[in-house]
């Protein structure tokens, strides 16, 4: 069986991220701070915090400070689970930002722009297309620039 | 030459068959391979979303949701059973075939009515011979199971309990926590179990002090479908793994056997040949003999 430590760094002032996906682990690096995108509105997370446990909605997952070159992961919902200086991300999808390709991006907003709204069912399909394909579409330009 | 030629015979056909046995062994071991990789990739995912639950239901001890609410009295149970497509593979499905029918009897039993569903051909074919009635049969998910594909399943089973189709779903499957040792299980998933905390091993957390967004319950609303979905997946890994860890076995001891018997039947054949040899010799000499009487 597995047998990885789940423990926490030995420097308070950091953090342990792990984002886990039903197919790999996507990533498990030491940083000092990470910020979720949460259904409404983003929320840094630093060592020392209190316990949390939280939803995550579609968005961008930052490790490290915004001024050291951090690392961008685009994660598709999920939970978020912060406790003893160690954050886990369980989501069905979390690809690297540096994976996306802006070419299929640009397609997939595209796409779910001309998604038809005519019932109900079908504008919430929409909405959600859209929100997965903006995410990543933000993802990709700040990453262009 | 009768004998000798149909020992040569069988021992051509024996070495025909170690080939194939070798080979199938080869394939197995690199199906093994794989399945290995990807159960242990899915079990840090199921790690953590059980973590998860764990910790919510010791903070909300209230919460209510009707995938985890305890039925009363179960009436109906959907046994869910998960054998393999393919043959040649020592025990495997004869054991999962047996746990299954120890199963049925003992919910019958307790007066359960049990609807079975079955993945994978060989299971189906042994259980209807031991005229078990069988809902559906599954074939497509046996070799190589995908996520999408047990997720529309799991989505299935949500729908049907909290419409009241059935009280409980159990799955009788092998896991395999290591290479040499399976074991059969038959495990409730639906409603799901509340986890336990074990003692020693993990101090329950405070509600007080911990934050959660936006609120216990909404995360459990969405958690637990996403608990379940995951616990299936790994019974159809566990299960996949497991065939091929059989094969890759019997394959083996099949290969050893095959290697003893051509010992065994070589020795026979130059024997055979010998007395032969032998008979052919004094038959000619005897022949001889008389011949030179007759002068």
């Amino acid at each position: 069986m597995v047998k990885k430590s789940t423990a926490a760094p030995k420097n308070p002032a950091l953090l342990r991220c792990r984002i886990l996906t039903p197919e790999q682990t996507v990533c498990d690096q030491e940083t000092d701070f990470v910020v979720v995108w949460l259904e409404d509105g983003q929320l840094g997370i630093a060592a020392g915090r209190k316990p949390m446990i939280a939803r995550l909605g579609v968005g961008p997952l930052r490790i490290g400070r915004a001024d050291q070159e951090p690392k961008y992961y685009y994660v598709e919902g999920g939970f978020v689970e912060a406790a003893e200086n160690v954050v886990t991300v369980l989501t069905e999808r979390a690809i690297a930002a540096e994976e996306l390709d802006p070419a299929a991006v640009a397609e997939r907003l595209k796409a779910a722009q001309t998604l038809p709204t005519t019932t109900p069912e079908l504008r919430k399909r929409r909405e959600q297309a859209m929100r997965i394909a903006q995410a990543q579409w933000r993802l990709v330009q700040a990453r262009s620039r | 030459m009768a004998r000798a030629r149909t020992l040569e015979k069988r021992r051509k056909a024996i070495q025909n068959i170690e080939k194939i046995t070798r080979t199938m062994e080869l394939i197995a071991t690199a199906r093994f391979k794989k399945a290995w990789d990807r159960t242990q990739a899915t079990t840090e995912y199921t790690l953590g979303l059980f973590h998860l639950v764990r910790d919510l239901a010791k903070l909300e001890p209230a919460a209510s949701h009707p995938l985890w609410t305890p039925r009363d009295q179960t009436h109906r149970v959907l046994l869910l059973v998960l054998s393999s497509n393919r043959g040649l593979c020592g025990g495997y499905n004869a054991a999962v075939v047996r746990q299954t029918i120890q199963t049925l009897d003992r919910l019958r039993a307790e007066g359960c009515e049990v609807l079975v569903e079955v993945s994978g051909k060989r299971g189906a074919s042994a259980l209807r011979f031991r005229n078990t009635a069988i809902q559906t049969v599954h074939t497509h998910l046996a070799d190589h199971p995908r996520w999408e594909q047990v997720e529309v399943l799991a989505q299935r089973y949500m729908d049907e309990l909290t419409a009241g189709r059935w009280d409980r779903l159990a799955v009788v499957y092998t896991s395999s926590e290591t290479v040499g040792r399976q074991r059969l299980k038959t495990e409730v998933l639906l409603p799901l179990p509340r986890p336990e905390p074990i003692p020693g091993h993990f101090i329950p957390p405070n509600a007080a002090e911990y934050d959660l967004y936006p609120s216990g319950a909404a995360i459990l609303d969405d958690l637990l479908p996403r608990f379940f979905k995951v616990q299936l997946f790994q019974c159809f890994l566990q299960a996949a793994l497991s065939e091929q860890i059989a094969r890759m076995f019997a394959m083996k001891s099949a290969s050893e056997n095959t290697t003893k018997m051509l010992h065994r039947l070589s020795l026979a054949h130059h024997r055979a040949r010998q007395t032969q040899i032998t008979s052919e010799m004094l038959e000619v000499l005897s022949g001889a003999e008389a011949l030179q009487q007759q002068r």
